[in-house]
This record gives C-alpha cells, structure tokens and sequence, in this order.
C-alpha cells in the first residue's frame, strides 16, 4: 500500500498539474466519456429514473450482505468451489499464497482488480517467487513501466502512444512503433504465451449473484475470460460488498454500469462463473477460490451514513466528469481508487486524518453524484468526513485537523451573530487592505493563508460602503 | 402561482453585501422597475455556508440559526446566489435533521427562498425584462445553482430576451470554475488548473461578455481574466437586467 | 479453519447491521423473493417469435452488429452458411503458423452444416469437441492443444440480444467455453427464432422459463458483444486485445 499524505497529495497534484501529455489524456477522456455517459443513461427505456432503482437495489443487498454473502458461500461449494473469507489483506494474500503453494504455481496471470492491488497481492505473490502478469493492456503497460493506475478503467491513460512505443521496444524487444493495433498485437503476442502457460488465473469479481451462486467479470479485452478459463486454478477476489441477490437484478445493473464506464450499452465480454469446470467438461479451471474480502469495509457498513459508498460498482463513471481528478489525475490520490470514489472511500479504509486531502481537496461541485450510475451521493459523504476533520471523531478515530481553523471559524461565528461587530470587521478589512498591491482597483497580493488566490487571480476589494450601509443610508 | 407583486425579502449574500454592493443595487433596480417592493432585514449577515463546506457544522448551525430568525417572517426571500439558496434550500433542514423544532422552521423558510432567476422566471413568470445590452453573451453555470437547484433555463431565457445581446453557450458551461470556497485558497495550483480551463473555453466562446448569476464563481474567473489582461468582462445577471 | 473464518466474518456484519447473532439467516429468504408484475408472464415467454417480429428483431440485430464490428450474414439455410463458411476459411489466413485448424462444437446446428463435407478436399482440419460422458485427463489435453492449434472456432449460442448484439453461450458438455476464446476467429452460428429483443427479456426469461430455469446459467454462461478490444492506448479503439479478433455471425433464416 502506498503513503499517503498532505505533501504527497499536494505535490503530486502539482507534477500532474505540469504534465502536458497527462493534462491532454485527461481533458480528452472527460470531454468523450462525460458527456458520452449523460445521453446513454437517457437512451434507456427507463429513463436516468433507473439510478435510483438500482441504488435501492444495492442497499439492500447491503442491508442483507450477511445472508447474500452465506448463500453465495453455500450455493458455489455446491458447485464444487472453494469459498475463504478474509478480514484483512495479509489474510487473503496468505490464503492465495497457500493454495499457490499446494499446486505449485510459479506463474500466474491476472485480470485488472482494483482489490488486489488494495491488498498489494501482487508484490506478496512475487516475494514468494510467483511471476505475476497483469494481462489488461493498461495494467500490462504500468506493469512494465513499473508506476500505478492512473484511471480505474484505463489505467495507463497518462501515457502516450510514443511512450508506450519506446517502452514496448525497450521490454519486449520489438522494434520501434506508436501505431496503437501494432502495439496492441504485440501485448496480444506476448501474453497469449502467458494464458497459456499459467499456473494460475486471478481475477476480481463485478458483481456476485448469491440467488444462482456465480461471480461476474466484465472486459472488453477478453483478458479475464482467459485468466479464468486456461490455467488449471482460477483464483477470485471479491470486496464482500460486490453481491446482489437475485440475477433480475444483474439486467438493470449490468446496462447501467456499461453506460457508467464507457458509454457502451453493454461491456464485450461478461461472464457468470459459478465454480470449476464440472466433471463432463472439457475446458475449464480445475479448482475455483473465492476469497471475500473485508480490509474495512464492514466498519464502513456499520455506519448508517457512509454505508451507501458500498453500493459503487467501480464503474468510474465519476472520474469521468469530476473537475479535480481531470486535473491531477489518480496518481496523486495515492491509492488504487482516485477520483471522487476514492475521495470518500480511501479515507475510510486508510484513515480520515491520513487522507485528509483527498475530502478537502475536491470542489463540492456535484457533477459525481450527477453521473454515478447508483446514484451516490458523494458530495454528501465529503462534507461528512470534512465535518469529522474538523471537530474530530471518537467512532472513527479522528483528530481534529486544524486546530487553528477552529478558533477561527469560532470567531466567525461570533462576528456573523452581530451585525454591528460584521460592519467592524468589514471596515477593518478595508482599511487593513490598503497596504496590500493593487492596480485598476484590484487587489494583486493577498497575505499568507489567501495568498493561494493571488497567486493566479486579481481579487476586488472589500467596497468602501456595505450594500446594508448604502441601504440604510437611502433609507434613512 | 403567487402575488406577483408582492412584496420580496432581500437575502443579499456577504459577498455581495461587502464586495460588490453594486449588484445588490442592481438586485433592488430590477424589482424596482418591475415595481415590486423590497425589504432588506438590516442584521443580516452570512447564510454559513463558508462554514458549512468546510465541516464547521456547529458553527454553520449559529449562522442558520440567526437567518432563520431574521428571515422567517417574511413572505418570500429572494437571493442573487445559487450557493446560498442551495445552503438554506437543503443543508438546513439536514443540520437540524436532529432537533424538530428548528427542523421545522427550517423547512418552512427552505420553502420560500428561492434564487433571483428562479424567483422572476418560474414564479413570476417573466422571460422579458426589457432589458437592452448590446454585446456577446456567454453564460456560465454555477455547480450548485445547476445541480442542486436544477436552475438552467431560467438565466438562459433571461438573457435571450436581453435586446441587442447575442448569446453563444461555451464549450462546457456546466463544468465547475474551480472556486469551491475555502478551496481556492487552500489548494490553489487545483483551482488554478480548473479555471484556465474554464477561462481557455470562455475565451474560445467568442464572447465579450460572461454572465453568471453567482458572484462567487465571477469573482473567480474575473480574477484571472484581469491576470491575464484579458478583456472579456464578467456581469451579474441582475446587473445585466438591471441595467449598469 | 474456512468455517471459523466465515463464522466470525458473518458475525461482524450481522453486528454491522444491528441484527441479532441468533437471527437465522438461511431461513431470511424474503430478499430473494421475486417482485414480478408477471401478468404478461405467459405472453413473454410464447416461442417462436411471430414471423413478423422476427423480421424487425433481425433488422435491429444487423443494425447493432454492425455499429460493434460483428461481421453478421443471415443466410436462408444451412447450406448456404456451410459455404459461406468454407469461402471464409479460403480467405483467412491463419494468425500464428501457417496450417488452417477449425474447432467446432458438437452442437445439432453446427452438425447441421456437414462441414466436414464442405472441407473434404481443403488442406483443413477439423476438430469437434465431442468427448466421453467423464472426459479423461488426457481427453482434455488433447482438446486443449487442438484448441490452440486452431484459428477458427465455431459455435452456436443460447440466444442471441438484439439491442445489443449479444450472444449468450452457456457451457455445456461438447460444448466447451474456450471454443469461442481462444482461436483468433470466432464463428457462430444461430436461428432467426433464438433473436430476443433485449436484455430484459433475456434475464425474464432465464429466470421465468422452466425450460431455462433448469438449465439454470450452468457454471459458466458468457455474453460476448463483439470482438474482443481495448481503448488502453490513447483511448484510441483496437479490435483484437486478448480474445478473438474477429466475431462473425450467421443468422439461419429459414
């Protein structure tokens, strides 16, 4: 797992911020897929409307996650699978390692989950001497570059096709090229091997059916139906809040979600997995493990007010359309989810204090909960952690983080109560200001604390009259 | 629908109050030329949402407090800003979701605030204010009057009745100008980014005017349009039907 | 040590929701009860579908395939796909290699074409993925190098969505999943009747029909909405990442 940090936030918004060939992928993505995901919510036969029947549904998935996740668990050891559940990421890696163990897996490939790298499985299974191929062709490429995801569904967004050209031909030995379907062909080349020689497949799970007792994986690429069809162990890793209950709810959730990430009607590939390969079949992984996982999310659940950020379906739809992840794009979140989502979620598993930037440092503006295709409220849930920062939380271990903004706000509230102390306050605002720079009657300086404004922006001043003195001067 | 010509209640806004006294003059032109009465409650201060967005909710909680007592005898309260009508609209009937009394009082005054465009468009029914401003007009939309007012139309059929104004809509009116309060000061290199952005496709609009109908998103943007000696002007909405 | 794990973890989120340890969980089955307003139950489920609808179900279908890259031929019969089939073959060129391998399944649709007759005299080779009722392990080894030697599988499917161009494959034994991954062309091959409309009337009828009810989704049931792809590069549009490049349809008519 990765630092997190003030500094770290703030510095790495502000290289993301400097990086020419990011800004463009970014600006590119949101102006496609933003606008792209708003008119294929409307093209459907319900109407937008359906986002609120399909967060009721996974509400109540969630208000019901102790008898979805048993019958889940009961209906695939039916079906010949193997079900381990997890409380926290050394627990799970361990379990993977143990079965890596007993059927001496040297390599495996992997499907893109945003879990496994919540859990660092990747670096757990290396250190054990296990090769590990991611097989996304985004992941592939951060893969071989050796840096994070910068976007939940394209993880190498950041990158062009220059950069990846010159990486190819560096790692794979081919000889120079940055025509995207020859670059494509080349992964294609390579990890086909891959596929076909490993030991195990890993992947994540999009949405669990407890009524039929399957796992789902979603791709374009047909990377996960890979994973899970040619080696001999498909091994799945599910966030225990990833299940519905019945498959009538999958229709509505499914369509939703293709919209949510690409602005497609449906994703290319979707796959209901219920276990291994039966005895009559011919193909298919011998064993099937399901490890579910908690890593924090049931404290999350015990609390009535952020228990909704569970029913995201990690569809990114908000990293789409959010003003502040297309500026500094997901490095800079310092965690596998960035954007909007990661805002509220990353503090909640990693630490509210720890993580503080990323509630602070986001606009408010709404556009999240506007796209979300389970109708999140995230803004809601932002001003929560920021109302638990500033007063602090016993429940979730919060300090207060500012103590000075405290006892300003204090003195804030006292100002506002009394109209006469507000028109002091004014007045020596004005006065105070006039030492400040100015020019055409705009302030040019502004002290320390709101000189962030004038690093980049003229400000007016505080007027020389209130509109209430004016008023009351008319009136008289 | 209501009296239209009874009286409204003035809730101006601090940022207006002490930085641009001159669009609440604008406010009170406008309903004076269209001969409605306006009262202003002198002790009026802040609504809290400065407080408010940034997790001071007790604090916010005294703001709301005074306002609703200043404010809820009045028959109808009409506001030159999205953000804050979206404060009083929303967020204070949910920081009194815990005590009933003041729960109630503030539904009842949540009910009868509404925003300057809102008020004149949907519960007056005026499009047309006879207003004349012989320019390029872009409009940016403010994030909370958009998202969580749903106010869209209203402005925009404001302007379009505007006599010798031609009205160009920029690429991206509803993407946000990256003010986000205290955010601007706090993460400012995130803000800036925002607004180049905001100010790049303004610029590209073709427009020499930018209306919006929150000051605070304006202040922003005609920050760095001064910075930049850029001369495209930014203009209240009630300053653009008010006439200067 | 897997029971006590989920004991305790089910316990952690019965106390999450405020439910009580002893509250019996299995026996809860009101979350999987079904909310249906199924008074057009009956109507949804008539099969075939009326000529006339075929026709307009067809067309979306066209119309949709061919907005995702599925290269779709209806073809009046068998027959006529069996030779369109073969002139295919004539024109594609293996991806890896040089030999022309086909795995087909065992299904009576792809039977049905005699594509062993239509090959007779071609440099081709045909494999059909017929095993024993248990298939041994080295029943499967075999499958599995056929399967990567070939570059063309062929397939029916379960259904197929016209909305949004989806083949529904379910796995069944002689019909194994890979068919339709691993080689570099996927051909399948489908009735105008097995048309449904959308995915509501899919998952209707997955979940209503007695027929399919105890099929059930078997261990494996995918929906495949064209060739595989990515965007991962400058987001710019690739047809052939991981699974098939190329996904070709033939819709029987009759």
């Amino acid at each position: 797992m990765t630092q997190i940090n003030t500094q770290f936030y703030k510095k790495q918004a502000q290289k993301a911020i400097c990086n020419t060939v990011l800004q463009q992928a970014l600006l590119d993505l949101q102006n496609r897929l933003g606008p792209a995901t708003k008119a294929a919510y409307n093209s459907l036969a319900e109407g937008p409307a359906l986002r609120k029947t399909a967060h009721d549904i996974r509400m109540h998935a969630l208000e019901n996650l102790d008898i979805l996740l048993e019958t889940l668990a009961q209906k695939i050891r039916q079906q010949g699978g193997h079900v381990f559940f997890a409380k926290d990421g050394e627990t799970a890696t361990n379990y993977c390692l143990e079965v890596a163990r007993n059927l001496n897996v040297k390599m495996a490939v992997k499907g893109k989950s945003m879990v496994t790298e919540e859990i660092g499985l990747n670096t757990a299974l290396m250190r054990n001497g296990i090769e590990v191929n991611e097989t996304d062709l985004g992941e592939y490429i951060i893969q071989l570059a050796k840096e994070g995801p910068s976007h939940i569904i394209a993880p190498a967004i950041h990158k062009t096709r220059k950069q990846i050209g010159k990486l190819f031909s560096e790692k794979l030995g081919i000889p120079y090229t940055d025509d995207p379907p020859t670059l494509t062909k080349a992964a294609r080349r390579v990890l086909r091997e891959k596929f076909l020689r490993a030991d195990m497949g890993i992947s994540g799970c999009n949405l669990a059916c407890a009524e039929t007792g399957h796992i789902t994986t979603v791709s374009n690429e047909g990377n996960i139906r890979m994973s899970s069809t040619m080696p001999k162990v498909h091994m799945v890793f599910m966030g225990m809040e990833r299940v519905v209950a019945k498959l009538q709810d999958h229709d509505i959730l499914f369509r939703l979600l293709a919209r949510g990430a690409s602005a497609q009607n449906m994703a290319g590939y979707v796959s209901y997995i219920g276990g291994p390969r039966s005895a009559d079949q011919l193909d298919g992984p011998d064993e099937f493990h399901l490890v579910i996982l908690d890593n924090g999310r049931n404290k999350i659940l015990a609390d009535k007010e952020f228990r909704e950020v569970l029913t995201c379906i990690r569809c990114a739809a908000c990293l789409n359309v959010c003003p502040v992840y297309g500026k500094i794009g997901g490095h800079a979140y310092g965690f596998p989810y960035s954007g909007p989502i990661g805002a509220v979620l990353t503090p909640l598993m990693v630490g509210i204090n720890k993580a503080h930037d990323l509630c602070q440092g986001e606009t408010l503006c709404g556009a999240c909960r506007k796209a979300c295709p389970v109708d999140n409220d995230l803004p809601r849930m932002l001003l929560l952690l920021r109302a638990k920062l500033a007063d602090g939380d016993k429940d979730w271990e919060v300090e207060r983080n500012n103590p000075a903004e405290k006892i300003m706000f204090m003195a804030w509230s006292v100002l506002i109560r009394n109209r006469k102390l507000f028109d002091m306050f004014l007045r020596a605002g004005y006065w105070i200001q006039k030492v400040f720079p100015r020019e055409n009657g705009l302030l040019k300086k502004l002290p320390l604390g709101l000189n962030g404004w004038t690093a980049s922006r003229d400000i007016k001043p505080i007027a020389p009259h209130s509109f209430i003195l004016l008023w009351k001067k008319k009136h008289r | 629908m209501m009296d239209k010509t009874q009286p409204v209640t003035l809730f101006i806004q601090c940022l207006i109050d002490g930085m641009y006294p001159e669009i609440g003059e604008a406010v009170v032109r406008l309903f004076e030329k269209l001969k409605i009465p306006v009262d202003c409650p002198l002790d009026q201060t802040c609504c809290g949402q400065v407080a408010y967005n940034s997790g001071y909710q007790k604090e916010a909680r005294m703001a709301a407090k005074r306002f609703i007592q200043l404010f809820e005898k009045a028959a109808v309260i009409v506001c030159p800003s999205g953000s804050c009508v979206d404060m009083v609209r929303h967020n204070y009937p949910a920081l009194f979701k815990d005590d009933f009394p003041w729960f109630k009082r503030a539904l009842s005054i949540s009910s009868k605030t509404f925003e300057l465009t809102e008020y004149l468009v949907d519960i007056l029914g005026i499009e047309d204010i006879g207003a004349c401003f012989d320019k390029k007009i872009t409009y940016h939309d403010s994030c909370h009057l958009l998202r969580n007012l749903d106010i869209a139309e209203q402005p925009r059929k404001l302007i379009q009745h505007v006599k010798g104004a031609t009205f160009i809509e920029m690429k991206n009116s509803d993407k946000c100008c990256g003010f986000g309060g205290t955010f601007s000061v706090k993460y400012p290199d995130i803000s800036t980014a925002i607004l180049e952005e905001k100010v790049d496709n303004i610029i590209e609009s073709g427009a020499d005017t930018v209306v919006g109908c929150d000051i605070s998103c304006l202040m922003n943007i005609q920050g760095m349009l001064s910075r930049k000696n850029v001369s495209i002007k930014t203009l209240h909405i009630a300053q653009l039907l008010a006439g200067q | 040590m897997e029971n006590t794990n989920q004991n305790e973890f089910i316990l952690n989120i019965k106390a999450a929701l405020r439910k009580s340890p002893a509250m019996d969980s299995a026996g809860s089955t009101k979350i999987f009860t079904r909310n249906d307003k199924d008074k057009d139950a009956q109507n949804i489920l008539v099969t075939p579908n009326p000529i006339k609808d075929r026709k307009t179900l067809l067309e979306l279908l066209v119309y949709q395939a061919n907005l995702l890259n599925i290269n779709i031929f209806p073809k009046a019969t068998t027959r006529m796909a069996a030779k369109a089939i073969k002139k295919l073959i004539q024109q594609k060129s293996p991806e890896w290699g040089e030999k022309k391998s086909i795995i087909k399944w065992k299904h009576p649709l792809i039977d049905a074409l005699k594509l062993e007759e239509q090959f007779e005299n071609d440099d081709v080779t045909l494999y059909t993925t017929e095993s024993e009722c248990i298939p041994s392990d080295n029943d499967r080894e075999i499958h599995r190098a056929n399967l990567i030697e070939s570059y063309v599988g062929i397939t029916s499917a379960d259904f197929c969505v016209a909305e949004s161009a989806t083949l529904i494959l379910r796995t069944r034994p002689n019909q194994p999943r890979a068919v339709s991954l691993v080689p570099s062309i996927h051909i399948a091959v489908i009735n105008v009747e097995q048309i449904l409309e959308n995915l509501k009337e899919l998952y209707f009828r997955l979940i209503h029909d007695p027929k399919e009810k105890q099929l059930g989704l078997t261990n494996c049931m995918t929906f495949i909405s064209g060739p595989s792809k990515t965007g991962d590069i400058e987001l710019v549009m690739v047809h052939g990442a991981h699974g098939p490049r190329e996904l070709i349809l033939y819709v029987i008519t009759g």
